[in-house]
């Protein structure tokens, strides 16, 4: 079935057989997936009955295509919800049936035709210092996103790696991997972190976009404020034993088999801004915490070399235990010299009297 | 500071640090100290949500005005989805119907209190709401789908 480029997503689901119950139900869920009241939908629905479908180009770069497996697990909408009804997924090598020459010819086709008005999704960092290490047909990464990026909306950097610079980027980073933002100056970027990041804030900033043509609203970090707002700390169910100081003190004691706070064993929860603690993974199946392993902040740049996965927070910045045991040691060891050295100073009470007297 | 790869299994090691440095290791865990139970974790939003529906009730009386809450937008811990479920309770009507995947409409052991669950085409929950209201719109045939049904009425008439 060809499918008419001017139809609207609403269109597009009748075509399908959709009733207009259904259409509702879709609406619901985008909703939700946006983070928007369920109150809201009438409004999204006003809104669909006029969205087209967006075009969309998804480059892989520096990448494990963990965040395009994490994608294909999305479920409301599924993947290909999105893509038969929502989006026109124009180029992504991993999900397309085309390659070689036909895949580019593809991409080119829907530059040309959707110029200025395409959404670019990259996921995976850029070696920028040797951009010969990753190239797609004989074109470095490099050339290929200023070449993409120049006719696109706006670009989205799914995962860490594209957002931060990722796993490449951690030290010593052999490639000079760099996070898109550090090439692209000229185009609005949403960063969507995560290693990977949560299917539903992948889905989120399409639908967003198709919905209501822009951007959602960003944080300093230009990540989605609905999902990345909060720390996990924030929303994380097991904050009440944190807050009356019951902490897992090992992976296997009675207090991780409780469902303790995991901040002694290294959960990085207080510093990570993600939705991870309300939306959790697999479809609301669990979380990392649920499952009983700290967060490692994975949606933070530099997660990699920041702090280890398993030392608490309180410790990481000041080194481990033992350092923290000598420098306190020292501290007061230092204290206690300049006090002997003040003491010395110090006459006895009376003495400066006595001596104005004489 | 450079990546150390910590094995989990030396995250034991850090108590044994703690305690060298005199920071004072925690006292060991007494599970039953704050009454939780083993698995089952409290975050405490079920009574609170529970209290939201009261009080959309009393909205609802007082002047008709409806409610919804996004069940999947509410950080749970395991199990208490269910439990909240189990406190709504079930009701007499109960409505299902297939559209990009399976819908239920459920009222809960409280009129006008519904729960709607939509699943995705593949079966899994996509969606979960508690909707205070007289009627959910869902229920209600909607005005386009009674004119396309009118038009196909029609037409098997005049076949």
């Amino acid at each position: 079935m060809l499918i008419d480029p001017k139809a609207t997503v609403a269109d597009m689901l009748r075509a399908r057989g959709i009733s207009r119950r259904g259409f509702m139900k879709f609406c619901a869920t985008t909703a939700s997936l946006m983070a928007l009241a369920p109150s809201m939908t009438p409004k999204v629905a006003q809104a669909l009955e006029k969205a087209r479908r967006t075009s969309v180009i998804w480059l892989p770069f520096q990448e494990c295509t963990g965040c395009k497996e994490a994608l294909t697990r999305a479920g409301g909408p599924t993947l290909e919800n999105l893509i038969f009804d929502a989006i026109s997924l124009d180029y992504s090598e991993t999900l397309m049936a085309a390659a070689g020459h036909q895949a580019e010819e593809a991409m080119k086709n829907a530059m040309r035709d959707n110029w200025g008005n395409y959404l670019l999704l990259v996921d995976g960092s850029l070696p920028v210092q040797v951009p010969e290490y990753s190239c797609i047909g004989g074109v470095s990464n490099l050339d290929l996103l200023k070449e993409v990026a120049a006719g696109a909306k706006a670009v989205v950097a799914v995962g860490t790696c594209s957002a931060f610079g990722g796993l490449p980027a951690a030290n010593p980073n052999p490639t000079g991997a760099r996070p898109i933002s550090d090439v692209i100056k000229d185009k609005p970027i949403v960063n969507v972190s995560g290693c990977p990041p949560m299917p539903i804030a992948i889905t989120s900033v399409l639908v967003h976009y198709l919905t209501f043509g822009t951007l959602p609203e960003l944080d300093h970090l230009n990540r989605p404020k609905s999902f990345f707002g909060q720390t996990i700390h924030d929303r994380c169910y097991r904050r009440p034993f944190y807050e009356r100081g019951q902490f897992a003190e090992t992976f296997d004691d009675e207090g991780a088999k409780a469902g303790w706070c995991l901040y002694k064993v290294g959960c990085k929860g207080p510093t990570t801004y993600n939705g991870c603690a309300t939306y959790k993974w697999n479809l609301g199946a669990s979380w990392p915490v649920e499952s009983g392993h700290g967060c490692l902040g994975c949606s933070e740049p530099n997660f990699w070399d920041w702090q280890g996965f398993y030392r608490p927070l309180s410790t990481t910045q000041w080194g481990g235990y033992a350092q923290i045991g000598t420098a306190a040691a020292a501290g007061a060891a230092v204290g206690a010299v300049a006090a002997l050295a003040a003491r010395r100073k110090q006459r006895p009470v009376g003495q400066d009297v006595q001596e104005e007297t004489k | 500071m450079p990546f150390e790869a910590l094995d989990p299994r030396d995250a034991g090691r850090l108590d044994a640090l703690a305690a060298a440095a005199a920071l004072g290791a925690a006292p060991g865990p007494n599970p039953d100290a704050c009454g939780s139970v083993r698995g089952r974790v409290d975050s405490g939003n079920v009574p609170l949500l529970l209290n939201e529906v009261r009080h959309a009730l009393e909205r609802l009386l007082a002047n008709g005005t409806t409610h919804a809450i996004d069940v999947r937008a509410i950080p749970l811990g395991p199990g208490e989805e269910e439990r909240l479920l189990e406190a709504l309770g079930r009701g007499e009507l109960h409505a299902e119907f297939e559209s990009l995947g399976r819908s239920e409409v459920q009222e809960c052991a409280y009129p006008g209190v519904w729960c709607i669950t939509h699943y995705n085409e593949a079966g899994h929950v996509a969606g979960r709401y508690v909707e205070v209201t007289f009627t959910p719109a869902l229920l209600a045939s909607p005005a386009e789908d009674v004119r396309t049904g009118l038009e196909r009425l029609a037409a098997e008439l005049a076949a």
